[in-house]
Order: C-alpha cells, then sequence, then structure tokens
C-alpha cells in the first residue's frame, strides 16, 4: 500500500505531521477513508475522530469543524481545534 | 567643572538607567523567543489557506465577492503599532508606511483605519484620519479571538459598503535587528503560492458539500488567519525593535559612564593638584616669612624649633 503525508493543522500549531498508509475522515457529507492516490477532494468536516493509520500503528485525533483537502501524495485537514488522543 | 562628587552621582544615575535597559532588553529577548516560535507555528495552517483558494480559484466555477472586488472608493486599513513606546523606530516606520499608503490609494477623507495598538491609533486620529475601530493588546500576546473580533469587524464593515479595499499593515519580522513593514491587501483577496507538489489539479477535484460552501469557508478562514498572522508578525517585530532599542540604549549608557569617569578623574585629579598649589602656596609664604625676618610677629617657640 502506498503511503502518502498527513498533517492536522491548527491555527496556532501543527498536531501531527505524518507518513501514513490511510486516513479516516469524519467529513461534512459523511465518514470517508483516504488511501494513497486517492482522487482529489476538498470537503467540509463535521466534529469527530480521525484514524490516520500506518504500518499497523493507529493514531487518533478528535478534531472540531474545519476542511480537509486531498490530493494524490498529501491529505492536509485545517481545522480549529485538534487533540491527539494519546497511546 | 564639575566637582567630583557631582561627577560621581552622575554616574552612579546612568549606571542605574543601564540596568534598567539591560533588564528591559533581556525580558524583550525571551518574549521575542516566543513570539518567534508562535509566527513560525502559524505559518503552515495561513499557507496552506492561501494555496488552496489559489488553486480553487482557477475552476471552482464560483468566485467569491471577496475575490472579485470592486472599485476602491474608501480603502480599510489596519494598522498595528506597539501600545507603547521605547521600541524606537518601529511604530514611526509602522505609521508613515500606514499614511504612504492611504495617499497612494483612497486619501486621507476615504480612508477607514482599523488600528491595533495604542500609539497608532493616536498619531492617525491626531492627522484627522477616520477611526473606524480600535483595538489594544494591552502588552498581551495576541490571540486569535482577537483575530477574529477584527477580522469579522472587517467583514461587516465590507458588507456595509464602508469599505471597498482592504489592507493590512504590520512590522514584518525578519531579524532582531531588522523589521521592515509591511503592507499586504487583504481585499480583494488575491491568494499566494509558491511552487509545489500538492496542487489541486483542475477538473477532477470534487467539492463537499460544494464549491461554493467551500469556498465561502475558506475565505473567512483566509481572512481571520492574516488577519492573527499579521497580529503574530507585529508582535515579534515588536520585541525585535524593543529589544534592539534597548540594546543600543544599554551601549548609549555605557559610552556616557565612559566619558564621565575620565571627567570624574580630571576633575579629581584638578582638585588635587589645587591642594597641592595651595599647600604648596602656603609653605612657601610661609618659608619666605622667616627668611625676610619677622615682617608678620611670629612666637619664640617657633623660631627657636628652626
Amino acid at each position: 500500500m502506498s503511503d502518502f503525508a498527513l498533517r492536522i493543522l491548527t491555527r496556532q500549531e501543527t498536531v501531527l505531521a505524518t507518513r501514513v498508509t490511510s486516513v479516516l475522515i469524519p467529513g461534512s457529507e459523511g465518514d470517508f477513508q483516504v488511501l494513497g492516490n486517492h482522487a482529489p477532494i476538498v470537503s467540509a468536516l463535521r466534529p469527530g475522530r480521525i484514524v490516520a493509520a500506518c504500518n499497523g500503528e493507529q493514531k487518533d485525533v478528535e478534531v472540531t469543524g474545519g476542511f480537509v483537502v486531498v490530493t494524490p501524495d498529501h491529505v492536509d485537514v485545517l481545522v480549529d481545534l485538534a487533540d491527539l488522543t494519546p497511546g | 567643572m564639575q566637582s567630583p562628587r557631582e561627577v560621581g552621582r552622575h554616574i552612579r544615575t546612568i549606571r542605574e538607567i543601564r540596568h534598567l535597559t539591560r533588564a528591559m532588553k533581556l525580558v524583550a529577548a525571551a518574549k521575542l523567543r516566543e513570539a518567534q516560535a508562535r509566527v513560525e507555528a502559524a505559518r503552515p495552517f495561513a499557507r496552506k489557506i492561501s494555496e488552496v483558494l489559489l488553486d480553487i480559484s482557477s475552476f471552482a466555477g464560483y468566485v467569491h465577492p471577496l475575490m472579485a472586488g470592486r472599485p476602491p472608493r474608501t480603502v480599510g486599513v489596519m494598522v498595528v503599532t506597539s501600545d507603547r513606546g521605547m521600541c524606537g523606530r518601529y511604530n514611526d516606520d509602522i505609521i508613515k508606511a500606514a499614511l504612504d499608503l492611504i495617499d497612494r490609494t483612497s486619501g486621507r477623507d476615504a480612508a477607514r483605519v482599523i488600528a491595533v495598538g495604542r500609539v497608532g491609533a493616536r498619531a492617525l486620529r491626531e492627522l484627522g484620519i477616520p477611526i473606524l475601530e480600535e483595538r489594544s493588546l494591552v502588552s498581551k500576546r495576541p490571540t486569535f479571538a482577537l483575530a477574529r473580533a477584527i477580522a469579522a469587524r472587517i467583514l461587516k464593515a465590507y458588507d456595509a459598503r464602508d469599505v471597498d479595499h482592504v489592507y493590512l499593515v504590520y512590522s514584518r519580522f525578519y531579524s532582531a535587528m531588522e523589521q521592515r513593514p509591511r503592507v499586504f491587501r487583504l481585499i480583494p483577496i488575491a491568494p499566494v503560492g509558491g511552487s509545489r507538489t500538492d496542487r489541486l489539479p483542475a477538473g477532477v477535484c470534487l467539492f463537499e458539500p460544494s464549491a461554493k460552501e467551500v469556498v465561502d469557508h475558506l475565505v473567512t478562514r483566509y481572512v481571520q488567519v492574516e488577519v492573527y498572522r499579521a497580529l503574530l508578525e507585529a508582535e515579534a517585530g515588536e520585541r525585535g525593535a524593543r529589544m534592539t532599542a534597548m540594546s543600543a540604549a544599554s551601549d548609549n549608557a555605557s559610552e556616557i559612564i565612559e566619558r564621565l569617569t575620565l571627567t570624574f578623574h580630571r576633575s579629581r585629579q584638578a582638585q588635587i593638584t589645587r591642594e597641592i598649589a595651595d599647600i604648596v602656596g602656603g609653605a612657601e609664604a610661609l618659608a619666605a616669612e622667616q627668611f625676610s625676618g619677622n615682617s608678620v610677629p611670629s612666637t619664640g617657640a617657633e623660631s627657636e624649633g628652626a
């Protein structure tokens, strides 16, 4: 599975910047999963949990509203608040 | 010439001033580092918003009113200065840049100022330029809440047609020694983005829920984020300017102390020389007396002793 760059950004800081193979996004029109080489999409987000996975490791980030920009090699999540769940 | 005592007092005063300016320099340096870190941390978000807007504007098939723009009858200018002085030319440079901009665009009567920082607000009001809104940081760090409030004020003024174009004038931070005023056109929006690999391709891009909603959302964020960035940059610039100013003040104090110390020694030497001259003069007068006989009555004991 091809990996891609995931960044979760708030106005104040970069909450997460890592390479992942899959990420689950709480889109405003429903959750969707992004894998490598995903079609470009710009979507609004509803508050929820982003689940990023890489080599069996998983990272959860709670986010408030914002939006996500998906290009084949990058996923950028721009939100008001993001909280990286430890563990 | 001042007496050594007076010069000494003067030196002590200058030393105390140097203590103060040195302390202020250290405080500014510490705050500068924090402010710089905040500027850096806020950059990726601002850059991304700008890039996405730039990409989308070319193919979304929807042009937001703030991007389309309208002829500038009135020009809104957000001017970010400090609340206090003691930071060299920092405020003067910004006020000058703002005035240049106003004179170049709408003229002073058709300008509407949103002043952040007391120094700028006072200076522009004295020049008779209409102030739309005045905010003060009260020397605290800028918050996003403040940026959002200012952004809301700008958008409200735009909707009410109080302003047609909006500029941000603030100090761009390059280094502690160098801050230059930056004039940035906020409205109409013209996002900037460098060359990069994650460009959104035209044609195949999807928007959820719709292009219009995405663009509207982005535009609001963009305005907030640019205002926020201006506040952060200005804060770093102000700290840098204050640090440089206080550093220069400390150097000047050292120079004055050196000069005064020289004066002190000269005046002390002069005093000693004068005293020696008095003593020698006195002694010579006494000696002359003895050789010239009893021109001045003297006691018998003294003559016998000599």
